[in-house]
């Protein structure tokens, strides 16, 4: 190549360039600086509360921005889609013993409220915690709900619907009533969840599913601790031509209560069937462990009671009276005081009891005729290759 | 039709729609603030040095990373909830304090509605010293290098009940990670739940009940791992340790037993262990009494797994009237004695379990009920002890 034809070469690669001359781009700015800056409405979007009584009307979300006090009610919710915060702050009340309530939401049958939560706080000293008249979908979270005159956490169904809600990770304690009541009087209280609570020292029964009159169906109560309330542990209720239908009690620690540990009941017409008691201790209860009822003119049938530890219960471990269709499999049953029953049927009929261990009552089984049951099994040492020791369906008795 | 418009009534008429839409000069009212204060924005306390006691309710938050030679936070009063936002509480190991120390500060008085979260207690003497707490929520925190527990739930001569410590995690911390003390008192109803507990110098968790109560507590979705005792300890020693669940944990490594129960001149019955994995510990489950004067009873070990224990997979010492049941109890280690162990007891029942490995895998006291131990390899006949529906399989 000539020194020339290199020239043009140099020439024509050093003229491509030019075009990236045009690379730096237009001296003009493209548009106006955006904002650098957030407003504090920005930082902080919702609406804050600082003062109670106070009304929620518009969707929203809304926070405390200090402890609030009432000599009446908190916070009243008459709206769907509302997130409260209490922001780790207390809502108190002046424990006057009225019916004031520290969270209301106020549905009603016609105008049910939806999707609420409510989160991250206490509330105390009202004459109930919390009550949910006609919600649906609403959730409580971390909240301690203590110290209330008549009671913890309402679910309120009356006439209506209360059904799809969540109560989790709260503590509900040294309330005057209930801890936690569903309410499904002349409606219902169907569909909801209490998940991780411990709901201690109330002086009522822990937790009610109160059928009676209406109905109270497919709730669940999980692992959560219901220890030294003063009433019944676990109450479902399905009395006075109510029902009290598919609910679950499971992996739950309850003791150390008033009355009964596990209460079924479908007593004066009413109807108390299909619910599931699973891998739950009930212990040192100051009546039964478990009691299944009903009298001739209602029904307590075709539940389960599997896989519990029951001690230290008095007069019975897991008592069936007029109960059919039961299954009552593989739980442990040791050491009830008074009567020392462990597993009782009285008046019962095509209840299944298989694979059961009692240990130390001094009656560990009294089964009814018209039950089915494992053969109990009272040997001692390695059990036998035949005959009852051997029946894979067979209780036992030390 | 012919409409003749009134030129005066039209002009009188667009005059009055010109004036109306005007609206009403005076306003209507004062003007809503359109701005919000910096205290709306964070209305929480602001907590910026330790020592600090917090002695009215409310909500605080630590604003920066903390250092003391003496106490963290003393809260003295119901309704906190104390966010550490992600900083850590940090003293200096010298024993001068506790990192959270909650006290009423009057006798037996509880403290309620407190709610600690979301950070690090470290170099306290206690991360966490909860006194007659009720109801309390520790969460998200990490609690480590303190030189005694890690968090302490003390119902010593009082009540510590209905607590929850939730998803935290704890290592290094000198005595036990969680200890809850019901001696003379109770400790009953309290929760703890999907924490990561490992390398702590004594128990992983500690149940202590001398003459008192810790019943009804909830153990659920825990990994404890290396800890210098016991994994899990229930201490009914002339008090009760009752009605209590230990679900779905892991357990590995412990210096002592993974799961121990001692009920002596007491009670440590009623409890619930069920789908644990316990691993590599000395002794996987031990029950203990020291002689018959305590009751280790009535207690139910099903469905967990126990492998590699460097002594016994789960030995029943004096305790009466337990259920074991479909557990997997193997361990090829050097040393490994014994199975599914039994000393001194009665009405037990061994049911449907499998046990290998052991120089004696399975041994049951005459007095105890057991489904027979089937050694067959092979397919199981049909008949006989192999064919036993509650038999016990070692190999």
């Amino acid at each position: 190549m000539s020194a020339t034809r290199c020239a043009i070469w140099l020439a024509a690669a050093m003229l491509g360039t030019i075009p990236r001359a045009g690379a730096q781009g237009p001296l003009a700015p493209a548009a106006a600086p955006g904002p650098m800056m957030k407003t504090l409405g920005e930082i902080e979007p919702r609406t804050p509360i600082t003062n109670i009584p106070y009304t929620i009307v518009q969707p929203g979300t809304y926070y405390l921005v200090s402890n609030l006090t009432s000599a009446t009610d908190g916070v009243i919710i008459r709206t769907n889609d509302v997130v409260l915060d209490l922001m780790g702050f207390a809502l108190a009340g002046d424990r006057s013993s009225s019916g004031d309530i520290g969270v209301y939401l106020e549905g009603t049958n016609a105008a049910p409220i939806l999707d609420v939560v409510v989160r991250n706080g206490s509330i105390h000293d009202f004459g109930y915690g919390v009550r949910m008249d006609h919600s649906r979908a609403g959730r409580l979270e971390g909240l301690a709900v203590a110290s209330n005159a008549f009671g913890g956490i309402w679910l309120y169904g009356r006439f209506g619907k209360c059904s799809g809600n969540a109560i989790l990770d709260c503590a509900v304690h040294d309330n005057g009533g209930e801890g936690i009541f569903f309410y499904g009087y002349g409606g219902q209280c169907d569909g909801n969840v209490i998940d991780g609570c411990a709901i201690v020292r109330n002086l009522k029964d822990g937790v009610t599913f109160s059928g009676t009159g209406g109905q109270s169906d497919g709730n669940a109560l999980l692992r959560s601790t219901v220890v030294g309330c003063s009433s019944n542990g676990v109450y479902l209720d399905g009395t006075s031509s109510g029902r009290c239908v598919g609910n679950r009690v499971a992996d739950c620690a309850i003791v150390d209560n008033g009355q009964m540990g596990i209460y079924l009941n479908g007593t004066s017409s009413g109807t108390c069937h299909g619910n599931a008691i699973s891998g739950c201790t009930v212990a040192g209860n100051g009546d039964m462990g478990m009691l299944l009822t009903t009298s001739g003119s209602g029904t307590c049938n075709d539940n389960t009671v599997e896989n519990c530890v029951v001690d230290g219960n008095v007069d019975s471990g897991i008592h069936l009276v007029y109960a059919r269709g039961t299954r009552v499999e593989g739980n442990h049953v040791c050491g009830q005081t008074g009567l020392s029953y462990g597993i009782s049927a009285i008046n019962a009929s095509s209840n299944l009891i298989v694979r059961n261990t009692c240990v130390g009552q001094g009656n560990n089984f009294v089964m009814d005729p018209d039950d089915t049951y494992g053969p109990v099994v009272t040997n001692k040492g390695a059990l036998p290759n035949t005959g009852t020791p051997a029946h894979p369906w067979a209780n036992f008795s030390r | 039709m012919n409409v003749r418009l009134n030129p005066i009534l039209l002009a009188a008429a667009l005059a009055a729609q010109l004036v109306l839409a005007q609206g009403p000069l005076a306003p209507s009212g004062a003007p809503a603030p359109m701005m919000k204060t910096l205290t709306q924005v964070e209305p929480r306390t602001a907590i910026t040095n330790v020592p600090y006691t917090i002695s009215q309710p409310g909500s605080y938050y630590l604003a920066t990373n903390v250092v003391s030679a003496a106490a963290g936070v003393t809260i003295a009063t119901n309704w906190v909830t104390l966010d550490l936002m992600g900083f850590t509480l940090a003293g200096n190991r010298s024993g001068g304090g506790h990192g959270v120390w909650i006290y009423s500060g009057g006798g037996t008085v509880p403290v309620l509605g407190v709610t600690v979260r979301n950070g690090n207690v470290r170099g306290f003497s206690y991360g966490i010293q909860a006194k007659f707490s009720r109801g309390a929520r520790f969460e998200h925190l990490s609690v480590s290098s303190n030189l005694n527990y890690g968090i302490n739930l003390d119902g010593l001569g009082g009540a510590c009940d209905g607590n929850a410590i939730a998803g935290c995690s704890f290592t290094g911390n000198g005595l036990a990670a969680i200890h809850l003390d019901g001696s003379s008192g109770q400790c009953n109803g309290n929760r703890i739940s999907h924490c990561a507990i490992a390398g702590n110098n004594s128990d992983g968790i500690g149940f202590y009940a001398l003459s008192g109560q810790c019943s009804g507590n909830l153990i659920a979705d825990c990994a404890l791992q290396q800890n210098g005792r016991y994994g899990i300890d229930f201490n009914g020693g002339t008090g009760q340790c009752n009605g209590n669940l230990i679900l779905r944990c892991v357990i590995g490594d412990s210096v002592d037993s993974g799961i121990y129960l001692m009920g002596d001149d007491g009670q440590c019955n009623g409890n619930r262990l069920a789908d644990c994995t316990l691993g590599g510990n000395d002794k996987g489950i031990e029950f203990y009494l020291s002689s018959a004067s305590g009751q280790c009873d009535g207690n139910a070990i099903v469905g967990c797994t126990v492998g590699e224990s460097a002594d016994v997979g789960i030995d029943l010492g004096y305790a009466d009237g337990n259920r074991v049941e479909g557990n997997h109890v193997a361990s090829h280690a050097a040393g490994a004695t014994t199975g599914i162990d039994t000393t001194t007891t009665q009405s037990n029942l061994f049911l449907r379990n499998f046990c290998a490995g052991h120089v004696f895998d399975f041994m049951p006291n005459a007095n105890d009920t057991y489904g027979p131990a089937v050694t067959n390899s092979g397919e199981l006949a049909i008949g006989g002890a192999a064919f036993h529906p509650w038999a016990n399989f070692t190999r």
